[in-house]
């Protein structure tokens, strides 16, 4: 998914370091509270970004449907939970939905929203504004509940399913009649390029204030992608540098010592892993139940898994409980792997697929609380998101891939650090078989791989450990260099004057009551410009000059005489040149705000003024619609000069403040 | 594939006071590595807990963070603000500065402009 935060990038970094010019006086105070360096539970660098690139990507540059591209474990329930105090402080946002597609992913949200509890957790209102705490409330969608309660609460929760078909649905008519601006926000959001969950984000589009998609992984198997623009990517190298996630080990056996062979229970067919058609097996057009791992390979990688699920323990000390996660190939596999575990070697093993009850299911996401019997979950694909056991230390593979995306989730699962502390260190330790290739994640995840393991190796504790990642805040070392400021003269009197300052800052840019006469009488000098990024057949470079006249001239005649005016027909469709203009304009107003310190909400004020400058200077002024391709495409090149000329003392603050003014 | 990093730290400087110091932009790496070269710097650091007030163009009570505060080795301490050369042109750009300099004048230190083009 392409990032489209990439142009910004830039003026964005120079915004945080700036203090945030442009943002709401209300959205200052928000960050003033959430980023203060002195508070107790700080959040992670990758959270503090995410939230500023929602709130620039929002106020500054007025966009409203957002991706952020956040790695399992990289913290992303507490970036939706920063962005919803802020929407309801600064902007006035009332309702919250908050949209999951499966159970597991709803119980995860339920566990962080019930009781405001990721409010309170990352103390994300100051004192003086917890009262907004009151309106954050949380109602779950699901059978039974009392739509009452989704009037009540502030946040709405809720499968995707819950709102499917459409204005038959009481739930969607509900949300869509009687709650008011909506914020809406995808987890998991690779799952929204789904005809009925895309028809239901349509149906809310209409209300919604802002769109907050987040996933860990945008590019789905099947190359769709969701409906939103992606300003965000913290994925794992970052991930890994900040702490903040567990670093992947992976154990493999020598491919003589264990054959990595299936067959199938009906027809005593036996195979090799090469022979499996994996995806067939994921799309469902080959039964889950037909292959199941030989018993001899299974023990053997079984072995080396419950070998590092020791060394996992003794690096817990005590401390919490490591869990193994064992991933089939089918049911009947996930079946003998769970019979496996428990007769051969004494270990309590669940077994997760798509035909267990939602007892199974919750059982699952409390394994590794002390009361819990079991010591291992066995799964097929089914639990690849949502599941979030932060003590899954041990991933045993019995099986391949069949796309880049399920890899991802599937060892995502394992990522998350139980000690939520940058100087702890913590790794995921994966049993895996040369067979199944799986070398490409192991090098997206930066794993270091051990090959030719034996079932009797042992590994020292300590040897495969990331490098030791320092505290996030510093450390005073040499107290000899700390450097004191003086005291004032006069002493600390307290209040800061600001009257004094008032005074004295510069004030060449105060608002111009008369911009309308400062930009009509703006003379634009003629100038030849020379297009090449128009890819037109048979045409290299165009040149125009400010009369509008036309000339064209092949790149290595470029002195030569005029050839021939330029044909229109050869040019890009009218209307997408239009829109591009359009759309450079609206660039444009956004920029020069940013650089002016004006907030995102008067871009629409500015677009219109700097639309009808350019009508009248360049295109003749019977509106850009009535406008030739070829002063179009002139026009655009002139916006430097526009730029220049708004940029001049006075112009957009008076535009912003004298928004009704008109040439005298 | 993997995003570039965005920020970093520089480790066990030589002459701040603590254990690292962090960085937003290339610039600013490359200006620490230069105090901890100059011989006439005593000791620097970006984690201080300074904050200036000032007027910003809209008639708004803001502070800003300046950038270094350095002591030499003659005793004397400034504040080094570092701007590259597309943020001179900036409103409020002006307007901290003037209010970094009042700041210090008012204690007594000197308030330095280091541009970078």
């Amino acid at each position: 998914m392409r990032n489209a935060f990439t142009p910004y990038e830039k003026q964005y970094l120079e915004w945080a370091d700036e203090g945030f010019p442009g943002v709401e006086p209300a959205t200052e105070q928000f960050l003033e509270h959430v980023l203060d360096p002195a508070r107790e539970r700080s959040l992670w660098p990758g959270q503090r970004a995410g939230l500023l690139r929602a709130i620039y990507a929002f106020e500054v540059l007025g966009r409203r449907n957002l991706l952020l591209n956040i790695v399992t474990g990289g913290g992303k329930t507490a970036i939706i939970g920063a962005c919803i105090a802020w929407l309801r402080w600064v902007h006035g946002v009332r309702s919250f939905l908050v949209l999951s597609p499966n159970t597991i992913v709803r119980e995860r949200l339920r566990g962080d929203f019930s009781g405001a509890r990721v409010f309170h957790d990352f103390d994300l209102f100051p004192a003086t504004h917890s009262h907004y705490i009151n309106d954050l409330g949380l109602h779950t969608l699901e059978s039974g509940a009392a739509l009452q309660g989704m009037l009540e609460s502030g946040i709405v929760l809720g499968n995707i399913q819950q709102l499917y078909g459409g204005a038959g649905n009481e739930k969607l008519a509900a949300v869509l009649n009687f709650l008011g601006d909506l914020a809406v926000f995808n987890d998991e959001a690779h799952n929204t390029p789904a005809p009925e969950y895309t028809d239901v984000l349509k149906a809310l589009s209409g209300k919604q204030v802002l769109r907050l998609d987040t996933t860990a992984t945008p590019d789905r198997a099947d190359g769709q992608e969701p409906d939103s623009e992606m300003i965000y990517e913290y994925g794992i190298a970052q991930a890994l540098d900040d702490g903040i996630v567990k670093s992947t080990v992976v154990y493999q056996p020598d491919i003589k010592s264990v054959e990595l062979t299936y067959t199938d229970p009906n027809t005593g067919e036996q195979v090799s892993v090469e022979e499996i058609d994996w995806e067939a097996i994921d799309d469902g057009r080959v039964k889950a139940t037909k292959w199941v791992t030989d018993t001899k390979p299974r023990r053997e990688q079984l072995k080396i898994a419950l070998a590092r699920l020791e060394e996992q323990r003794k690096r817990a000390a005590g401390r919490y409980k490591p869990i193994l996660f064992v991933v089939a190939v089918g049911i009947a596999d996930a079946r003998a792997t769970q019979k496996e575990l428990e007769s051969s070697f004494g270990v309590r093993a669940l077994v997760v697929t798509e035909d267990s009850t939602d007892e199974e299911r919750l059982e699952a996401m409390r394994i590794a609380e002390e009361a819990s019997p079991y010591h291992a979950v066995v799964s097929v694909l089914m639990l690849r998101e949502g599941w979030d056991v932060p003590e899954v230390g041990v991933i045993a593979l019995l099986r391949k891939f069949s796309s880049r995306v399920y890899g991802q989730q599937v060892i995502g699962r394992g990522l998350r650090k139980v000690v939520r502390k940058p100087e702890e260190r913590e790794i995921l330790a994966v049993v895996d078989h040369p067979k199944l290739d799986h070398s490409w994640l192991w090098e997206l995840v930066r794993a270091k791989v051990k090959k030719d393991v034996k079932a009797t190796d042992e590994f020292d504790l300590d040897e495969d450990l990331p490098e030791p990642v320092g505290p996030h805040e510093p450390e005073l070392v040499d107290p000899e260099k700390i450097i004191e400021v003086p005291e004032p003269e006069g002493g600390p009197d307290g209040e800061f004057d600001f009257s004094t300052l008032i005074d004295e800052v510069p004030d060449e840019d105060e608002a111009r009551k008369d911009w309308p006469d400062v930009l009509a009488s703006t003379v634009y000098a003629n100038e030849v410009v020379e297009i090449t990024d128009v890819t037109v057949k048979g045409l290299k470079s165009i040149n125009l000059d400010a009369s509008g006249f036309v000339k064209y001239k092949s790149q290595d005649e470029l002195d030569a005489e005029v050839v021939d005016p330029v044909e229109e027909a050869k040019l890009p469709p009218h209307e997408e040149l239009l829109e591009r203009l359009k759309e450079q304009i609206r660039a444009l107003a956004g920029e020069l705000l940013f650089e002016k310190g004006f907030a995102g909400k008067h871009r629409g004020a500015l677009y219109e003024v700097i639309s009808d400058h350019v009508d009248n200077k360049f295109l003749g002024g019977s509106g850009m619609a009535a406008a030739s391709s070829v002063h179009l495409l002139y026009a655009g090149e002139r916006l430097h000069d526009v730029r220049a000329a708004f940029m001049g003392p006075g112009i957009v603050s008076g535009i912003v403040t004298f928004p009704l003014a008109r040439v005298s | 594939m993997t995003p570039a990093k965005k920020h970093g730290v520089l480790g066990a400087p030589k002459k701040s006071a603590y254990s690292f110091e962090r960085w937003q932009f290339d610039w600013e790496r490359q200006y620490m590595e230069q105090l901890e070269e100059d011989a006439d710097v005593f000791a620097w650091t970006k984690n201080h807990k300074i904050r200036i007030p000032y007027i910003d163009f809209q008639s708004r009570k803001r502070e800003y963070r300046p950038d270094f505060l350095v002591k030499l080795a003659t005793g004397k301490v400034e504040l080094h603000e570092v701007k590259g050369g597309h943020l001179k042109h900036m409103p409020d750009t002006k307007r901290k500065l003037e209010a970094g300099r009042r700041w210090c004048a008012e204690r007594g230190i000197e308030f330095v402009l280091v541009t970078k083009e």
